[in-house]
């Protein structure tokens, strides 16, 4: 071992490389968060002046709602006759509204299916298949969000808005056959469970799953005449008053949860994983069964790391745009009804701003709903990770004990 | 894992935030020629193809002179005309009072219009459907909540036109609220009222063809350069008269949705513009300049005010057989 | 492959089943709690077990010992279903618990489980309270009054010797045990569904010598309502506590006998190679 205090010339360069290299990290660091911080002075910056006092001024309840033609209180979002003059009609609520909704359906479509990935693949996965599956997530995450919004807004949308039985036969026969199948598996015969085992259902379940969509598509004109005289979109919109949209909420759900599954499987698998396995053979040597390992044992203590992990998805979600810009119809509504479009901050933002003007009441408000999104994302990121800190303090502790 | 992918979450956010700063910051001031031989133009995306055009044409005349084109939005041209970033600002509407003022304010001299062509808008429906014809009130009904045109009551259904298919409720499809197309819509369509809020909004005319195209319950307004072969027009009725988008129609003004495409031209009075500028409106106002025009799908100038345009710019007129 | 566990007592003495050179001991069938036979076990190709066969008396303390690596652990696990979990493992061979084979497809392996618990080297308390973590295996089964649970965790407590130490304090979160207290916890919780038989993984070897003694101490007061299979590689430990032991090596039996026996007079020199510690390995 060399003395440190040696001043051997070999060891000094290894020590001036080692403090270069040190310096060269930490400045790279240091840079990213003054970018970070550079971000949101500016713009605080071009946002404040919006407020100042004055005739070009506006309050904070003005963003919200303002009077409309009628003289009631109304939820629009007309940026541009701010350009003319006219009454403000700036309220940002129908596009808060919009992002919360996308976000909302996404999550609602993402984490029933990542989580039940991420407990799947930890709990009942061969660890060789479990190997193959982490890179095909992957591959999942690296499709550009342009790529998803196109297939949302201009091919899956306007199928589903023609062929609304298909698209309703699909979405209520998968998960009554999964859960018939789930019932069914026990009863097969033994050779044949042990075949089609739940440790590689990701292999068998593949088909079976292509073959029930496929058959609720068949089946779909059949029941459609048998219940709905021939046209479900007909008898949704008489009974309901629904109009189904080619681009709504439920296809910008669709696709945003496709985007968001990834991530969110990905950080809800490492916490499970986390979980020591000593814990999950115990419960299981006491005669659980795998399920309730899971949720008696394994989940309170991936919990925090799940929590967030649903969190930064949350993030995510709230933050896209390509897929908003193309498969929401970018319609400022302020319905509760999935078939409805909606508009998303980030959207209207990547929409308007090329064409406001630099320095103008849009401009500026455009940039206040950039600095809204900002904030939104870094306090979910901020909070999630807290979490997973708080989570990894407590685990130390623990584990000291043994 | 889970640490790497956070870091490309935030990274990625990062340079979203990052682009979104410089689009912002994007109209810097910076001179009018960088490089000798360059010809700057700054401005409207409808008019983008069209200026490209014009370039390429312009560089065979001329080789060595590379048109640079910006193209943000009708709104971006006015500031770039302002900060002398551009003498050329071409405008798919026209420059509004606080735009020109503050032009003046800046230079001492008003900014110069001049007319390069005509856009018209069009209302268009899905192919199978049989609208033939809508007057300004039905127009107004369907796209509008204010019926500030004289309509008593909205038209949500196409029964309510009197068809029978397509059936049910109607499809609105228009543009982003800051674009031209928009505007001009809403002032001489809506008769400045206000569109419904379920329009569902494309960023671009091509987009709301191809969803028109898609949608039987579709109707929606477009640049009249973008239709195809899966929408069909619906002519105005005006008066007595139908008036369908055609050439005639739009030449002589008869079509109520005309507007006009401009450029904006940063030209102190009785100077004369600079060499290759002058060159370069020379040939978009000439008959090869406006042949562009007409292959783009829009519409050309009449001979008239082709004329009245180069006067007013200085330009010597055409010969005879130009004309 | 098996052979029918109701062979005639001077048969099974006679029969060589598996190892010629281990004695196999003679419990009738009244006597025997676990009978192995034949056993071989393979983690993905490599054998880890090599046709075991013999039978675990009742209410005694069985300590299987050896070096590392000879499969002492994989036979315990084996006896209560645990390499089920695991898809590379190929078995061939029977276990039976009083006279029913374990593995027959209408056995319901966690019933399995509750009559045959299991623990573990590193004490492995869930992270609840006390009473919950004893309480655990009786929620599993479902269908117990609060009250009916309050007694039976009570009851497991004391048994397993932790009562007086925890009763004021049964909601506090289990990992604020020492390492003694949860592993008597970890037993009190298996203690608590009644098990017939409790298996045994090195309890003791995290510990430091005096809960090692509780433990120890534990065992036997257990002795006389439990079967109880331990393994261990302290073989003072197994001197100690056990009636009977059996040496494990390279995943075969090579000698099972009384432990007083096997200690002072082992028939096979390997066995007393171990014994003495001139083995390696």
């Amino acid at each position: 071992m060399s003395d440190p205090t040696s001043t051997n010339p070999l060891y000094r360069s290894r020590q001036r490389r080692d403090r270069l290299a040190t310096l060269l990290i930490t400045a790279g660091g240091i840079g990213v968060l003054l970018t970070v911080i550079a971000i949101a002075v500016f713009l605080l910056v071009e946002v404040v002046p919006l407020f100042w006092p004055g005739a070009d001024g506006m309050s904070l309840s003005a963003l919200w709602s303002a009077p409309g033609t009628s003289g009631e209180a109304e939820f629009r979002w007309l940026p541009h006759r701010l350009e003319e003059g006219v009454v403000a009609q700036a309220s940002l609520a129908p596009l808060l509204w919009g992002t919360l909704e996308a976000a909302i359906w996404a999550l609602i479509v993402a984490i029933p299916l990542a989580l039940g990935a991420a407990a799947h693949s930890s709990l009942y996965m061969t660890p060789g298949l479990r190997a193959r599956m982490k890179p095909t997530l992957e591959l999942m995450e690296a499709m550009p969000s342009v790529v998803l919004g196109f297939i949302a807004g201009l091919v899956l949308g306007p199928w589903v808005e023609r062929h609304l039985a298909e698209a309703v036969s699909v979405v209520l026969l998968l998960p009554l056959a999964m859960i018939t199948l789930a019932l069914g598996h026990r009863r097969l015969p033994v050779p044949v469970q042990r075949y089609l085992s739940l440790n590689s259902a990701a292999l068998w379940l593949l088909p079976c799953l292509l073959l029930l969509v496929l058959a609720a598509v068949q089946l779909a004109p059949l029941w459609e005449s048998w219940w709905f005289a021939g046209d479900l979109r007909e008898w949704v919109e008489q009974r309901w008053g629904l109009d189904v949209q080619a681009r709504n909420a439920m296809i910008v759900g669709l696709a945003m949860g496709f985007a968001v599954i990834p991530g969110i499987y990905a950080l809800a698998e490492d916490a499970l994983s986390d979980v020591p396995r000593n814990l999950a053979e115990g419960a299981q040597a006491m005669g659980a069964t795998r399920w309730q390992t899971l949720t008696r044992v394994m989940l309170p203590i991936a919990l925090p790391g799940i929590f967030s992990a649903i969190m930064i998805g949350a993030g995510r979600a709230v933050g896209e745009t390509m897929i908003v810009l193309m498969a929401s119809g970018n319609s400022a509504l302020m319905t509760a009804t999935p078939l409805d479009g909606l508009r998303s901050l980030a959207s209207s933002i990547a929409i308007e701003l090329p064409e406001a003007a630099p320095g103008g009441t849009h401009y500026r408000l455009l940039l206040l709903a950039a600095l809204a999104l900002f904030l939104f994302t870094f306090l979910m990121n901020t909070l999630a990770e807290l979490v997973r800190a708080r989570l990894r303090q407590r685990f130390r502790r623990s584990r000291g004990d043994t | 894992m889970s640490s790497v992918s956070h870091f490309a979450a935030t990274s990625r956010r990062i340079v979203m935030l990052l682009w979104l700063g410089w689009v912002a910051w994007l109209p810097l001031p910076a001179t009018a020629h960088d490089v000798a031989g360059a010809l700057n133009a700054v401005g409207s995306d409808t008019m983008a193809e069209l200026m490209l055009r014009w370039g390429e044409q312009f560089e065979e005349q001329r080789p060595g002179v590379r048109l640079q084109l910006q193209v943000a939005g009708s709104a971006s041209a006015p500031p770039a005309l302002i900060a002398g970033t551009t003498l050329l600002g071409p405008m798919s509407r026209p420059m509004q009072d606080d735009e020109k003022a503050a032009f003046a304010a800046r230079h001492g001299y008003a900014v110069t219009p001049v007319v390069v062509g005509k856009d018209a808008l069009v209302v268009v429906v899905n192919r199978h459907n049989p609208l033939e014809r809508l007057n300004r009130q039905q127009l107004d009904a369907i796209f509008s909540d204010t019926l500030a045109c004289g309509a008593e009551e909205s038209i949500d259904h196409w029964q309510q036109l009197g068809l029978d298919d397509p059936q049910g409720s109607i499809h609105l499809y228009g543009r982003n609220a800051v674009s031209g197309t928009h505007g001009l819509f809403r002032r001489r369509a809506l008769c400045d009222g206000e569109f419904k809020v379920s329009v569902t909004v494309s960023a671009g005319s091509a987009a709301v063809v191809a969803a028109v195209g898609d949608d039987p319950r579709g109707i929606g307004y477009v640049g009249l350069n973008h239709l195809n072969a899966d929408v069909r027009e619906v002519a105005i009725a005006d008066g007595q008269r139908d008036v369908r988008p055609e050439r005639q129609a739009l030449r002589d003004g008869d079509y109520p949705l005309v507007r006009d495409l401009l450029i904006y031209v940063n030209r102190p009075p009785e100077t004369p513009l600079p060499e290759v500028e002058r060159a370069f409106l020379d040939m978009v106002l000439s008959p090869s300049g406006q042949r562009v025009v007409k292959e783009l799908g829009f519409v050309a100038l009449s001979p008239s005010a082709l004329m009245a345009q180069r006067r007013a710019l200085g330009l010597p007129a055409l010969a005879r057989e130009e004309r | 492959m098996s052979i029918d566990g109701r062979l005639p007592q001077r048969q099974l003495s006679q029969a060589s089943l598996g190892s010629r050179r281990g004695a196999v001991m003679a419990f009738s069938e009244a006597d025997t709690c676990l009978d192995i036979q034949g056993l071989s076990l393979a983690y993905a190709g490599k054998p880890a077990l090599k046709d075991l066969t013999l039978r675990i008396p009742r209410h005694r303390v069985t300590a299987f010992i050896g070096p590392s690596g000879c499969g002492k652990s994989t036979l315990l696990r084996a006896l209560n279903r645990l390499h089920d979990l695991n898809e590379d493992v190929s078995r061939r061979g029977s276990i039976y618990l009083d006279g029913h084979d374990i593995h027959d497809s209408r056995v319901a392996v966690s019933e399995l489980r509750r009559r045959v618990g299991m623990v573990f080297q590193a004490p492995n308390p869930f992270p609840m309270s006390i009473y919950d973590n004893v309480a655990f295996g009786l929620r599993l089964q479902g269908g117990l009054s609060k009250r009916r649970i309050d007694d039976v965790v009570e009851w497991a407590l004391k048994s397993a010797a932790l009562w007086e130490e925890v009763k004021g304090r049964l909601r506090a979160s289990a990992w604020s045990l020492s390492g003694g207290q949860q592993q008597r916890l970890v037993i009190a919780r298996t203690l608590a569904v009644e098990p017939e038989v409790l298996l045994l993984d090195e309890p003791a070897s995290a510990l430091d010598p005096i809960s090692t003694l509780k433990i120890e101490e534990l065992i036997r007061t257990l002795k006389p309502h439990l079967t109880l299979v331990l393994v261990t590689h302290n073989m003072q430990q197994a001197a100690r506590v056990s009636d009977y032991t059996a040496f494990l090596h390279n995943g075969e039996l090579v000698e099972y006998g009384p432990t007083d026996t096997l200690f002072t007079h082992p028939r096979l020199r390997r066995t007393e190679n171990y014994i003495t510690g001139r083995m390696v390995g």
